[in-house]
């Protein structure tokens, strides 16, 4: 199954103009990065089909969404997405609960009994349940959202800034679970964020916008890398004590600048798949993908 | 006494009818003006609150002329079912149906603006498709709004008169509604019976607009001008 997104068109609105031309394999998972302002958003709301005014071309695996020249504009309701805004939107004057059977029962294919409750406990909600979302707080309210996006079994993740809210503990929790859930269900994504930490964890493509346009896309760790001045080294694992959590590295000596390194400082590892085992998912395991402790 | 509690079952059951058929037409009217962009809704808008200016007796003088047996309207709706609008009770519920529109179709449109257009989509996000999100988010979300027209259209056509007056007549059982009856009392100066009827008005009034300013609360705005 395809996953292409192929996107060319453009939206004009009063003093901003967002022209995109796009091709990306979303079997990779995709973040997308700017200013505020650059059309992140805007770009997301195209692909959910919320922008009636975009002209062009947008098409989704071997699904054609909208088509300006044939007429053709798939309604939001049938593109089968899960999203989640950066205001985290959910149905006011319900509870959380009622929010969740809201989109279970429109899921695109039957859930699995155990899901509510297996997503609730991944993200931290399950203790939220009762609790009227208008009186949740910003994180709450924003991991509820991702709960009830992934509740409706969507075929594609749009997720925009969607930890933003939460403390830095929540945040690496959130996006480790998320990160889980992506590999599980073999879930492509397109997430706006403007942590990179995020986005090395999430994503494997990175799409860098300015001004209405796309003007990179590339392998995460290189646009990030590019991006902050970050180093990227190769290295190799040579033991793994999965007891204790420790993984030992060996740096590959052509990198070998690590003289800022001290012990307790925190590094990204970002895992490059070994060729042929990737099996369409678009993430490896993720537990090489979590953060440890330079040993 | 039993003629006025003819009248009080009559006006009760025009009320009745009246508030039913307008939930039914106007809510879907009240969705379209409150989401339309179209250059026509101004319009529309301006025509549906004309009720809340004109003197009832320029809407009855005019409902006269167009539903009478003679004209084409009325003609019809003669050959069809035998019976004139005017002077008869059908005639008095398509009277007060056009009276009242704008009591039901204002608190509606101001409670379906108020769902936020970001509510709705993320409904569809989640898959609702547009009949799906009207019924099951937008509706549930206006009903103060509902309540508020409801109450609002029933009291005030309970409290009609001039329209009345002019195409309906006092006929006993068939258009001799409430606001008639207290008239005629006072024509004939019965006021025992004019108080009594008066006052049980006074008090309907009254706890109408209790029941939509408490459990409508901030949903009763447009009441506010």
């Amino acid at each position: 199954m395809s996953r292409r997104l192929i996107i060319d068109g453009c939206l004009s609105r009063p003093g901003f103009m967002l022209e995109v031309q796009l091709d990306v394999d979303l079997d990779h998972t995709v973040g997308l990065q700017g200013a505020t302002g650059a059309g992140k958003t805007s770009l997301l709301r195209i692909v959910a089909g919320l922008e009636p005014d975009f002209t062009g071309y947008l098409q989704f695996g071997a699904n054609v969404w909208h088509d300006s020249a044939k007429g053709i504009s798939v309604p939001t309701h049938l593109r089968k997405l899960g999203v989640v805004f950066q205001d985290a939107r959910l149905l006011p004057g319900r509870t959380v609960l009622d929010n969740f059977r809201f989109a279970e029962s429109r899921s695109s294919a039957p859930l699995h009994p155990d899901q509510l409750a297996r997503l609730a406990g991944d993200f931290s909600v399950d203790t939220l349940m009762d609790r009227s979302v208008d009186a949740l707080s910003g994180g709450e309210r924003q991991r509820v959202s991702l709960v009830q996006a992934l509740l409706t079994q969507p075929q594609l993740l749009l997720l925009d800034e969607p930890f933003s809210a939460n403390d830095d503990d929540h945040r690496r929790h959130v996006a480790t679970a998320l990160s889980d859930w992506l590999y599980k269900e073999a879930l492509p994504l397109i997430c706006v964020s403007h942590s990179a930490q995020e986005l090395h964890l999430l994503t494997r493509t990175t799409l860098k916008m300015e001004a209405g346009r796309i003007v990179q896309q590339g392998a995460t760790a290189d646009i990030l890398t590019r991006d902050s001045g970050d180093k990227v080294f190769g290295a190799k694992v040579l033991e793994v004590d999965q007891l204790n959590g420790r993984v030992t590295f060996q740096w590959d000596p052509a990198d070998a600048e690590i003289t800022d390194l001290t012990a307790g400082d925190r590094i990204y590892v970002s895992h490059q798949p070994k060729q042929g085992s990737n099996l369409g998912a678009p993430l490896q395991p993720q537990t090489e993908q979590n953060h440890y402790e330079a040993e | 006494m039993s003629a006025d509690l003819e009248a009080i079952g009559l006006t009760v059951l025009l009320a009745g009818v009246t508030t039913l058929v307008l939930v039914l037409l106007a809510t879907p009217l009240a969705w379209w003006l409150a989401n339309s962009g179209s250059r026509y809704r101004p319009i529309v808008e301006s025509l549906v609150a004309m009720p809340l200016i004109l003197p009832p007796t320029v809407l009855g003088f005019y409902l006269l002329v167009f539903l009478n047996p003679e004209s084409l309207l009325g003609g019809i709706w003669v050959r069809a079912t035998g019976q004139s609008l005017t002077f008869s009770f059908s005639g008095l519920v398509i009277a007060s149906i056009i009276y009242s529109l704008p009591f039901m179709v204002q608190p509606l449109q101001g409670a379906f603006r108020a769902v936020p257009i970001s509510v709705r989509e993320s409904a569809a996000v989640l898959g609702a498709s547009p009949r799906d999100v009207f019924f099951n988010v937008a509706v549930p979300l206006a009903r103060r709004g509902f309540l508020t027209g409801i109450v609002l259209t029933f009291a005030h056509t309970i409290g009609e008169f001039g329209v009345v007056l002019m195409m309906g007549g006092n006929i006993p059982g068939e258009t001799r509604v409430l606001s008639i009856a207290i008239y005629e009392h006072v024509e004939t100066l019965n006021y025992d019976a004019a108080h009594v009827l008066a006052l049980g008005l006074m008090g309907f009034s009254f706890l109408s607009l209790w029941l939509i300013y408490r459990v409508a609360g901030r949903g009763a705005e447009v009441l506010r001008g």
